[in-house]
């Protein structure tokens, strides 16, 4: 499987990490230099410098022949628009978006965005679960 | 009360406008000849300071501060009752993601998104919005001024 994950972050590496475990084909694409070439240091070979929500990007990428696109950065709007460009301009067929800010969750649905990571939601619940057996009132 | 639909076919139309930049004040002042009502937000306050100050106080035009991506921002402004939104803030990724917000969160019928990247502006064309973009008059303008 090709997969290319947009955004180089704790999430983006461990995902990368865990596909090349897997002995699929990654690429990373960031927009910092720095992390682009940790990228290198670490897996080599993977790392695309430049902007994810960029057609020209995600065309040098090789996002025409990817099987899934991860946009993995801390911006909702970078991995909104990322999914779309792979989607409608690259045919993708399968997107993953993460998002922080939870309320995004119906609309990146809506535009058919395949799997959307609510960060925030996943946190949250974890922590009221762990908090419920010992706060006074459970709502 | 009227209701959203009533709202948004009687009476001057209300637009919402993300971004208060030079682009953004300049729409402000043309649609207010037109007779809309605005509103407009921008994250910083001091770019209101572009609007002119007789629409400002007689509240034809309203500035607001808040950020045009963020549901509750958007819910302070009458945006359920616009009949258009604009997204022209610097950022096309920002200007995308309000938009489309706008059209499927808040279904505003007429949303206007500014691209940078012609590109993109191609795209969410395609997806119904109607994206603008400067890169193509600009250049024509810089062409022919070469031409003389």
């Amino acid at each position: 499987m090709y997969a290319i994950i947009v955004g180089a972050g704790r999430t983006g590496l461990a995902i990368a990490s865990w596909l090349l475990n897997g002995e699929n084909e990654v690429t990373v694409v960031d927009r910092s230099v720095a992390k682009c070439e940790s990228l290198e240091d670490l897996f080599g070979g993977v790392a695309v410098l430049g902007d994810g929500a960029e057609y020209g990007v995600l065309a040098k990428a090789g996002t025409n022949r990817a099987d899934v696109v991860v946009a993995a950065t801390g911006m909702d709007d970078v991995n909104l628009v990322t999914c779309q460009i792979a989607m409608h301009r690259f045919a993708v067929k399968r997107t993953v978006a993460v998002i922080q800010n939870p309320e995004y969750q119906e609309l990146f649905e809506t535009l058919g965005i395949g799997t959307v990571v609510n960060a925030t939601r996943m946190i949250t619940d974890n922590m009221m679960s762990a908090l419920s057996g010992i706060t006074s009132e459970s709502p | 009360m009227t209701t959203s639909s009533n709202a948004r076919t009687k009476g001057p139309p209300t637009t919402v406008i993300m971004g208060c930049g030079r682009l953004g004040a300049s729409i402000a002042h043309s649609l207010l000849q037109d007779g809309h009502r605005i509103y407009i937000m921008d994250i910083q306050a001091s770019n209101f300071d572009r609007l002119r100050s007789d629409p400002v106080q007689l509240g034809l035009i309203t500035p607001m501060v808040g950020d045009g991506t963020v549901y509750a921002d958007l819910r302070k402004t009458p945006v359920r009752d616009a009949g258009v939104f604009i997204a022209v803030s610097g950022r096309d990724t920002q200007n995308a993601l309000a938009a489309q917000i706008a059209r499927h969160i808040f279904e505003v019928p007429n949303v206007i998104c500014r691209m940078n990247d012609p590109d993109r502006q191609a795209m969410y064309q395609e997806l119904g919005l109607k994206a603008i973009s400067g890169i193509k008059p600009l250049t024509d303008l810089v062409v022919r001024a070469a031409k003389d």
